[in-house]
């Protein structure tokens, strides 16, 4: 009997062992992703728990929770039950945010850092797991729970940070909302970002970036709950009440930038002219003056009086930062030798569905990139008699809101400062008015935007 | 009485022994000429030619994994032995070195509808699959497409149908020589040495197998001597063959190519014979589980043999044709054993079908008789 048990368990394995690879199932129904991510830090956390929350949602929806737990004979029925509801709210398309998850201390391996994500049983509905967009209220009512632990480096205590956590996860929740809704309106940013990350990641992604760029989302919130986490951690569960249009604005912001940033073309006739018309058919804006530069190379292979097409795209700023590549199949098609063959090339590659795809994802991945790094740079130039205490002019622009990687140099009779700025310039140039008040010496002039990303106070 | 017989016993042992010794060192080689004559093909005789002698059981016969074979030509079994490598033909850099009366006709041979030649017969044998190396058709064809059928359905229809990735080059080096005899009235003598090489091209290993040895061909083999012959006057040439003219050489030289490589073909065909098993013996009637798709070419003399346990039994001669997935045969001749007459009798009686545990193969014994006036 014990032998035939064991030969019954070592048949099992090898069948577990391959699924725990994606993600593991407690007795109890909890389901958990251990994912990664490069780097180290609160990015790097933040990217490994989407990344994590992302496989979560995917092996919801693909079932394979369900598969794997069928061969698990000593899963409860409430625990099966759970996991049933749970894959029909996803393949439903009702988002998952709305349910509680713990996420492990991260872990460093190598130069990754690793967190655990897990999905804890819970009472499931329909309701509570969607919030209503409802145009006439103007705040969004949310109950969400938090976890934190101390921070010693930036003297934030675990209650300070559960409460962060939980706001910033209130935040996403109605960012998930409201992309939902106005997924047609975006429908070119969510082309984009359904084929880079999913949209559970790309909520968690705007929620990032609302909470490092403003305040007042939350317009209010009350604890509902509190109760100690090992380490020293705290779990609290609040609720909050959301600001709607702040988030709807503040979203459209950034679902604008990542969707449609204008790109100026650098490539030999006719590549140009062929990528420019592919561009505009993916609803990419083009402004030979934009920052942001897509630089396409293309290189001929010739044999015995064929060519093949070796086509390089980059996605760089002018100042030389490379946010995506991308490079084409070359093996896929050779055609004879002629002065027209390049058209002819281009038109095949283009015409591949898988081809078009690999390069629109990494426009994609690009523009979102630019917009994780904090907006595109700006070079801003003032005439250095308008300062009274340039020494100050980099710690003053550090602080203004939305601006990022601050660099300042001293060429002649200007100041060139180099900052990264995710909004639109005519609001760039606002800030710097207000903010660069305590240190001119005389009142600015009117700024001379010379282009998206060039602004002089001569 | 014992001892003494015992002693008698021991000096005969010595004896016998001294006597071996004596004798000198065992003779197992011997001197053998070098030949330079020129190469032949070597073709398997017709199966209604066979006699009772003949029917032995040829060298490479592969019967082992057989039944691993799907014959699935773009997922073939890795274990399968009938398993075609992909190859990419090359005709190796044909230099021709120094100076001399034709030798710059010589050089400026082109062998690259040579090598497309070369690929149409190879793919015939099937016993390779060939990517080939004639991009200007390929192209060509892709371009009228393109214009036919428009750039999507091309494009999908390139990702879906890759370019073969070859396992092995198959590389033939040629070297070529000529010289003139006579005086007054002399005559070109060309000679073509191919050999063939199977090379991995990531490993660099030049494969042992097929051995197809070194092929030679004289310009003798192709042309009659007249035919090759000119006058010269004072130095110059006066008329007969324009052996500066490389229109004129390269006519020749093609002839001779052409040879080498049906010879090349007959060899391949010996040293890689196709396998196939035997499903089933009605009378003389002999029915195989593959065909053309196992390399099996018309007019096949196949030898049927049984393989038991590391054994192998010669039944009988076949003359074999195929289809596309089978093939049937004809045994024009039992072999005079007792098993194969048992196996006769009992396919006279009805359907004799082979057990599990001896199994009966077909293995052919080289190009076929008809093959170089058929297909060369």
């Amino acid at each position: 009997m014990i032998k035939a048990s064991a030969v019954g368990l070592a048949l099992l394995l090898p069948t577990w062992a391959t699924v725990a690879q994606d993600f593991s199932l407690s007795g109890n129904g909890d389901i958990s992703v251990n994912r990664c991510a490069y780097g180290r830090g609160a990015p790097a956390i933040e990217q490994a728990k989407a990344s994590a929350l992302a496989e979560i949602s995917r092996v919801v929806s693909s079932s394979k929770v369900l598969s794997v737990a069928t061969t698990r004979e000593e899963l409860s029925s409430a625990t099966m039950e759970w996991l049933q509801q749970l894959t029909t709210l996803q393949q439903e398309g009702i988002d998952l945010r709305g349910l509680r998850t713990q996420v492990s201390t991260p872990e460093l391996m190598g130069s990754d850092t690793c967190v655990t994500v897990t999905l804890v049983k819970q009472p499931v509905s329909k309701n509570s797991s969607a919030t209503a967009w409802d145009n006439a209220e103007t705040t969004v009512s949310v109950t969400v729970v938090g976890e934190g632990w101390r921070d010693n480096k930036q003297g934030i205590s675990a209650r300070e940070n559960a409460e962060l956590d939980a706001l910033r996860r209130a935040i996403s929740q109605v960012v998930g909302v409201w992309l939902t809704e106005q997924r047609t309106q975006y429908s070119n940013s969510a082309a984009y970002t359904s084929e880079t990350q999913n949209s559970m990641a790309m909520s968690d992604f705007v929620a990032q970036q609302l909470q490092t760029k403003s305040s007042g989302m939350v317009k209010q919130w009350r604890l509902v709950d509190s109760k100690a986490l090992p380490n020293n951690g705290v779990e609290v569960t609040i609720r909050a009440d959301v600001e709607k249009q702040k988030i709807a604005l503040a979203t459209a912001n950034i679902m604008q930038q990542i969707g449609s940033p204008r790109v100026s073309v650098t490539a030999p006739s006719p590549l140009d002219n062929e990528l420019k018309q592919w561009l505009s058919k993916q609803g990419v804006e083009l402004s030979d003056k934009a920052n942001l530069l897509l630089v396409a190379e293309p290189r001929m292979i010739e044999r015995n009086g064929t060519s093949r097409l070796d086509l390089r795209v980059t996605v760089n700023d002018r100042a030389g930062n490379q946010y995506g590549s991308w490079r084409n199949d070359s093996s896929l098609i050779a055609l004879p030798s002629s002065d027209t063959v390049l058209y002819d090339l281009i038109d095949v590659h283009l015409s591949l569905e898988e081809q078009s795809k690999g390069l629109r994802k990494q426009l994609g991945d690009a523009f979102v990139r630019v917009v994780q790094e904090g907006g595109l740079l700006h070079d801003i130039w003032i005439n250095s008699d308008y300062l009274a205490q340039p020494d100050r002019l980099s710690s003053v622009l550090s602080t203004l809101g939305g601006a990022k990687d601050v660099s300042v140099a001293h060429d002649g009779q200007f100041y060139k400062a180099q900052l990264r700025f995710s909004g639109k310039t005519g609001d760039l140039v606002a800030a710097l008015r207000q903010s660069l008040k305590p240190i001119i010496a005389v009142d600015l002039p009117k700024a001379t935007v010379a282009n998206e990303f060039s602004i002089r106070f001569n | 009485m014992k001892t003494s017989f015992k002693v008698t016993l021991s000096a005969v042992a010595l004896c016998v022994l001294s006597a071996c010794q004596s004798t000198g060192p065992a003779q197992q080689t011997e001197a053998g000429k070098v030949s330079n004559r020129a190469s032949n093909a070597i073709i398997a005789k017709s199966a209604y030619s066979f006699e009772q002698d003949d029917i032995k059981v040829p060298a490479f016969f592969d019967t082992q994994g057989l039944s691993n074979c799907n014959f699935d030509r773009a997922d073939e079994n890795d274990n399968c032995p009938l398993k075609k490598p992909i190859v990419r033909m090359y005709f190796g850099g044909t230099d021709v070195g120094g100076q001399g009366q034709g030798v710059d006709a010589l050089r400026e041979y082109d062998d690259h509808q040579l090598l497309m030649m070369l690929e149409n017969q190879f793919a015939g044998i099937n016993r390779f699959r060939i990517v080939t190396r004639d991009d200007e058709t390929v192209s060509q064809e892709q371009q009228i497409q393109l214009e036919q059928q428009g750039a999507k359905n091309v494009a999908r229809r390139a990702a879906e149908r890759r370019t073969l990735q070859p396992d092995y080059i198959v590389k033939l080096d040629t070297l070529r020589t000529v010289k003139n005899e006579g005086s007054i009235t002399g005559w070109m003598d060309y000679t073509l040495e191919i050999t063939s090489a199977i090379i991995d091209p990531y490993t660099r290993e030049l494969m042992p197998y097929p051995n197809l040895g070194k092929i030679r061909v004289k310009s003798e083999d192709v042309r009659e001597r007249n035919e090759l012959k000119y006058v010269m006057a004072n130095n110059r040439y006066v008329s007969g063959y324009r052996y500066f003219d490389s229109a004129h050489v390269n006519a020749v030289i093609n002839d001779m190519a052409s040879r080498g490589i049906d010879i090349l073909l007959t060899r391949m065909l010996s040293e890689m014979p196709a396998t196939a098993q035997v499903l089933g013996i009605k009378g003389n009637q002999v029915s195989l589980d593959r065909g053309q798709n196992a390399g099996v070419l018309a007019n096949e003399t196949m030898i049927i043999f049984e393989y038991s346990a590391g054994f192998v039994e010669p039944i009988g001669v076949a003359n074999v044709n195929p289809s596309r997935n089978s093939a049937t045969g004809e045994i024009t001749l039992w072999k005079n054993t007792q098993r194969a007459e048992s196996i006769e009798a009992q396919a006279a009686a009805g359907i004799y079908r082979p057990s599990s545990q001896g199994k009966i193969f077909a293995v052919s014994v080289g190009t076929p008789a008809n093959f170089l006036e058929n297909r060369t």
